[in-house]
């Protein structure tokens, strides 16, 4: 931004934060405000003027009975080249302040601390540069869990970011930007807190049934608590049925769609599933008195989410195939097996990984 | 100069009926003549029926989406433990998730109906078939037989996207974008296949009328008319059958590469099969920004009409308009990327908005010229005046407004916010609809023969005004401030700026409601219109009101250019009523 | 009814069509008329080259995309049958232009055969397309997108080739059966009244100019798809 410009957005914070609800959290999204409030003022300018001197005209020149129109040029070219020429240099420069605030916001420090995002119908998936997840989360909009993204302040955050199926768009509008997260390819932006706070993200881009209830909260923390975090969620261990829950809530967001709570959601609840038997859409069914079978049916359901469907319900969820280890994908088990009735009292269920897995 | 030689309204010659008159046989024979009519005025006037109900079918749409989000939906678990959701209209599911299926269905069916059925077909379909002709001295379109089956091919795609939305409707959003459009959207698989289908015909019918109109404006205008004797919606016009000629292929290819996606799986789109969900955005935008224009470029040529005949002034910079028209028309294929910052590298982004702004140029030249025709004009505040004062107000709001959304820095806040959304109800709303709606009021005694209620139709305006400004311009605050669109619930600080939106929505209703009553008031007990109301120097004027079925009654010669309202005294007037200013010193030319 | 007079049906005996055809009345004259339906044809061709320009982007981004995929493709395609094809297409190009020559000489028996032989060619570039190259193909499991069950995939995204092939030589073979019932409809209308000689013949000029286009679209579809590896 340049002075002149920097100058009357300085002059109008008072209107800046109006406008905007609350001041952007970085310098790049007060920059960013600054050209919105510059932009603001021009196209004021030429609105007061132009609809100023219509209400004018229209008031002096309005019709009178028997009083004719008053000749008046037909054109003026030096008029007319005046007004394309000068307004057209203001907007080359609205189009060079305007790529130098974008540019700034996608090009990362080379020291940023790299999150990995992953949208999917219809949660954010958070993976930390550790590789760990998010252990909580809180509840936003109507019902739908939101992660919790802690970020360190005064370090720079990119956010590597792409979609396990249809688009998505990461929005935090304290930082004021987004980018589209697209399935097969990454997109990235970063930002930086100034001081601890939180932030809500939303999903911008249409996304189905509840687009509108895919959102998570960015909280900045200082940089020493931030670190403390990562390590303390690095590997928490438990029990089978307690690390599948854990994985069910951060990784895989499976919440969004099937309850625990015997209530319908867009997926069957996993309320006493375990055990019970199923039927497909095609007509093929499921013995509830199988154990290995439904074991079977978890990991299939979980890797080729389409190759059986239940009936009553739509083909909606797109493969985790590549997103969970065997291992895990055994926890997970265990975890659907111990919201069951079903499943036999004292026993930890599947404590070993199906045949096919590694053996670890 | 000012001797005109075109023909009188009949007076003294044959008397030919009005083509309103009813067929001798009956009802049933008037119905089979208009159904097989090939005459441009009886098409634009079934046009302009089918249009207006598109247009209440969309209108309901957009209120139910508007009370929807009165409140932002809310989950109370009460002191029994017992959940609840809160805040929804739309209750006929059994989870919140199908509550929000039957709001994201019904914007899709508002902006899908609003955008294929209404906008683009609107004013190039009903005013530009009735009036292309007779502005040009005509006695029908290039091809009338093609112009009837382009009203059949609109017909057939209306049913196509009426019985996808009865049969439960698609919630692609209007975009239809991939990969969720292809494989995820829709428990009802057929929906998509069938508005996307529905897209396509329309596409064809609007081809169609544009490759008609291009024909007739190069071939069919009167003796005596160049091609700057053209009034300026002819102009615009011909600009816009450019564009529907140009870019509708486009999106013919993209539906039909979208149905095999959907149907057959090809891989093209789908990000799943190594297909490229961007390239559809690329084809999309490509046919779908140029249509922008379509919609817009008539809005601009029916408020040149309406200023320049309620002022009685010529059009300040005639030369610069029309070039202006062309200008958008060239400059609007090559800026389909700033719907897509958002999803685009650097490079492609930084060109796309360097281009946006060329856009804005001649956009901002029309502007200012209409604004310099006021000066010095005889200002008549009816109507038709209230709507085109009201879309220069509206449509420098939403031009206005682009400036940060082509601006990359403010744009990737804005982006996909209810921002945009205003933003683009200002230019297609607030300047298409409103100058369309202007320009029906224009040339409804023309059309049909009868005068409107005057007082009705200004209480109407001002309501239609209002209610929009107040609808829409709180929509600004809300994008600015984070509100996401196309959402059906949303966090509670944006209550209070959602149910200002929703009043002024049922204001807006309201007008146009009472715009509906004036006109069927007109027709049923209007008085009866005289051929040149408001003093136009536009050929239709010199016309009967209804025109004849033929029009004109021999071919007229056109002497006097389409705004020389400071030298030409308006047919069928009373010179008294419109004075004209001294002659010229020296009795030079005006142009 | 309106302003057109269609006037082209039986009228005075041993008077040919094209003699007794009347312009429409809304046209000041019979030249006008004709340039009117040319430009309309003109710009109509133009959105079919748009229509099919979308298909020629698919191609050249999914070859940038996927290169290897495109060269394990084409290699599936006999350069002979769309070397074949192509030769057959100009052969029929030029035959009508010839029956539209013959139509300003009044050469009426001419007309027919030239327009015949176009016809046949029209039909054979259809038979050999079908019976050497898409019947084949799709019964070796040789599909597009998902429907593909070759199980010797030179490339994973083979698969896209296809689509992209099938896609655009199936719109084209659309084109090419559309053209063929435009010029049976001429070609029906000479043999009924004569309707084309050196002052009227629009439609067969129309259709003439319509059969190019379908030629020129498999000009550059032959050696993106056959020629280039």
């Amino acid at each position: 931004m340049n002075m002149c410009a920097l100058s009357i957005a300085q002059q109008s914070d008072w209107l800046t934060t109006k406008v905007f609800g609350a001041a952007g959290a970085s310098p790049l999204a007060r920059e960013s405000d600054a050209i919105f409030m510059w932009i603001f003022w021009f196209s004021t300018f030429w609105f007061v003027l132009l609809m100023g001197l219509m209400a004018y005209w229209v008031i002096k020149y309005r019709r009178r009975p028997g009083v004719a129109p008053q000749r008046s040029a037909h054109h003026n070219t030096p008029l007319e080249l005046a007004w394309t020429i000068i307004p057209s240099l203001f907007l080359g420069y609205m189009f060079y302040v305007g790529f130098q605030g974008y540019i700034s916001n996608l090009v990362a420090p080379t020291n940023a601390e790299v999150i990995d995002v992953q949208g999917r119908k219809w949660v954010w998936t958070i993976t930390y540069p550790n590789g760990a997840n998010p252990l909580t989360s809180i509840t936003m909009g109507n019902n739908q869990a939101a992660p919790e993204i802690y970020i360190p302040v005064g370090r720079p955050v990119q956010f590597r970011m792409t979609s396990a199926d249809v688009m998505h768009s990461f929005w935090i509008p304290d930082f004021r930007f987004k980018q589209d997260v697209l399935p097969n390819r990454y997109s990235s932006f970063w930002i930086e807190a100034e001081e601890p706070g939180e932030h809500v993200v939303y999903c911008a881009e249409y996304c189905g049934d509840l687009h509108s209830e895919m959102s998570a909260i960015i909280r900045a923390i200082p940089a020493d608590e931030y670190d403390a975090y990562l390590k303390s969620i690095e590997d928490p261990g438990g029990p089978p049925e307690v690390r599948g829950k854990r994985l069910v809530d951060t990784r895989g967001g499976c919440a969004a769609c099937h309850s625990i709570d015997g209530t319908k959601g867009i997926g069957p609840t996993w309320k006493d599933a375990w055990g019970n038997p199923v039927q497909f859409a095609d007509g093929t069914s499921l013995a509830g008195d199988d154990p290995d079978a439904w074991d079977n049916y978890i990991r299939e359901s979980i890797i080729n989410p389409n190759a059986k469907i239940h009936t009553g319900y739509a083909p909606a969820m797109a493969s985790y195939a590549g997103a969970f280890t065997e291992e895990e994908l055994g926890f997970i088990a265990a975890y659907i097996k111990s919201l069951s009735s079903k499943a036999p009292a004292g026993e930890i269920p599947t404590e070993q990984a199906p045949a096919d897995a590694p053996s670890n | 100069m000012t001797t005109i030689t075109t023909p009188d309204t009949g007076h003294g010659g044959h008397h030919e009926g009005s083509y309103l008159t009813p067929n001798k046989g009956g009802v049933f024979a008037t119905i089979i003549q208009w159904a097989t009519t090939i005459d441009h005025k009886k098409i634009g006037m079934m046009y302009l029926f089918a249009v207006l109900g598109m247009f209440m079918l969309g209108g309901v749409a957009a209120l139910m989406v508007r009370a929807e989000l009165w409140e932002p939906t809310r989950t109370i678990v009460d002191s029994a433990g017992e959940v609840a959701v809160t805040g929804q209209l739309f209750k006929g599911g059994e989870t919140a998730a199908e509550n929000y299926l039957t709001y994201n269905r019904i914007f899709t069916m508002h902006g899908a109906v609003m955008v294929f059925l209404v906008i683009v077909p609107g004013a190039p379909a009903t005013l530009g078939n009735f009036l292309l002709p007779l502005m040009l001295g005509a006695k029908d379109v290039a091809f009338p037989r093609l112009n009837l089956l382009s009203w059949y091919i609109y017909l057939l795609g209306a049913a196509f996207a009426v019985l996808a939305l009865l049969n439960t409707g698609a919630d692609t959003g209007w975009t239809f974008y991939t990969p969720y459009s292809s494989s995820h959207a829709g428990n009802t698989y057929g929906n998509i296949v069938m508005m996307t289908t529905a897209a396509f015909i329309l596409g064809f019918s609007s081809i169609l009328t544009g490759l008609n109109f291009i024909v007739t404006i190069h071939k069919l205008r009167c003796p005596g008319m160049g091609w700057f004797d053209m009034p300026l919606f002819v102009w615009a016009m011909y600009a816009t059958s450019i564009i529907q000629v140009l870019a509708t292929p486009v999106i013919g290819i993209t539906l039909l590469l979208l149905i095999f996606e959907r149907v057959f799986h090809v891989g093209i789109f789908d990000p799943a099969m190594g297909g490229d969900p961007v390239l559809f955005q690329h084809f999309f935008w490509f046919y779908s920004h140029p249509v922008v224009y379509v919609m817009i470029l008539p809005g601009m040529g029916i408020a040149t009409e309406l200023i320049a005949v309620h002022c009685r002034k010529p059009i300040f910079g005639y030369r610069a308009i029309a070039f202006a028209s062309l200008g958008i028309a060239a400059v609007s294929f090559l800026v389909w990327g700033h719907h897509m910052f958002a999803s685009m590298g650097e490079l492609a982004s930084a060109v796309f908005s360097a281009l946006t702004f060329f856009v804005a140029i001649p956009t901002a030249v029309k502007v200012f010229n209409w604004i310099a025709t006021l000066y010095k004009g005889s200002i008549a505040l009816n109507t038709p005046m209230l709507y085109a004062l009201s879309f220069l107000f509206l449509f420098s709001i939403g031009g206005l407004t682009g400036l940060p959304l082509a601006t990359l820095a403010t744009d990737l806040h804005l982006h996909d916010s209810y921002f945009v959304v205003a933003h683009f109800h200002y230019v297609m709303m607030g300047g298409t609809i409103i100058a369309f709606v202007g320009g029906v009021h224009h040339w409804w005694p023309k059309m049909t023969g009868k005068m409107y209620t005057e007082w009705v139709g200004i209480v109407g305006c001002l309501l239609v005004f209002v209610g929009f400004n107040v609808t829409f311009f709180t929509q600004f605050f809300l994008g600015i401030q984070g509100m996401p669109r196309r959402y059906a619930s949303y966090v509670d600080e944006f209550q209070l700026l959602h149910q200002i939106s929703t009043v002024g929505a049922f204001a807006l209703g309201l007008g146009f409601f009472i715009q509906l009553g004036n006109f069927i008031h007109s027709l049923i007990a209007g008085r009866k219109a005289p051929p040149n109301p408001w003093g136009g120097l536009t050929l239709e004027w010199y016309i009967e009101s209804p025109p004849t079925e033929h029009n004109f009654h021999k071919e007229p010669i056109l002497t006097h250019g389409p705004y020389d309202y400071e030298d030409v005294y308006p047919p069928h007037c009373d010179p008294a009523d419109f004075p004209l200013p001294d002659p010229k010193p020296g009795g030079a030319k005006a142009h | 009814m309106s302003t057109i007079d269609t006037s082209t049906k039986a009228g005075a005996p041993g008077e040919p069509g094209w003699k007794r055809y009347k312009f429409a009345n809304h046209f000041r004259n019979a030249e006008d008329e004709f340039d009117a339906c040319k430009l309309g044809f003109w710009l109509f061709l133009a959105t079919e080259v748009l229509l099919f320009s979308g298909l020629f982007c698919a191609y050249a981004m999914f070859r940038m995309k996927y290169p290897e995929a495109f060269a394990a493709g084409s290699h599936h395609l006999d350069v002979k049958y769309g070397g074949i094809n192509t030769l057959v297409l100009l052969l029929s190009s030029f035959t009508v232009a010839m029956s539209i020559r013959c139509a300003q000489l009044n050469n009426q028996k001419w007309l027919r055969i030239n327009l015949i032989i176009t016809i046949l060619c029209a039909f054979l570039f259809f038979f050999i397309k079908l019976a050497f190259e898409y019947i084949p193909k799709w019964s070796q499991g040789i599909r597009p997108g998902i429907l593909y069950s070759n199980p010797f995939a030179g490339h994973p995204q083979e698969p896209t080739w296809w689509s992209v092939y099938y896609g655009a030589t199936g719109i084209h073979a659309l084109h090419v059966l559309i053209g063929a019932a435009l010029l049976i409809w001429c070609l029906v209308r000479s043999f009924r009244s004569n309707q084309y000689g050196p002052t009227h013949y629009t439609m067969l000029e129309n259709a003439g100019l319509y059969w190019h286009l379908v030629d020129v679209i498999w000009i550059f579809l032959f050696p993106l798809l056959y020629l280039i590896h």
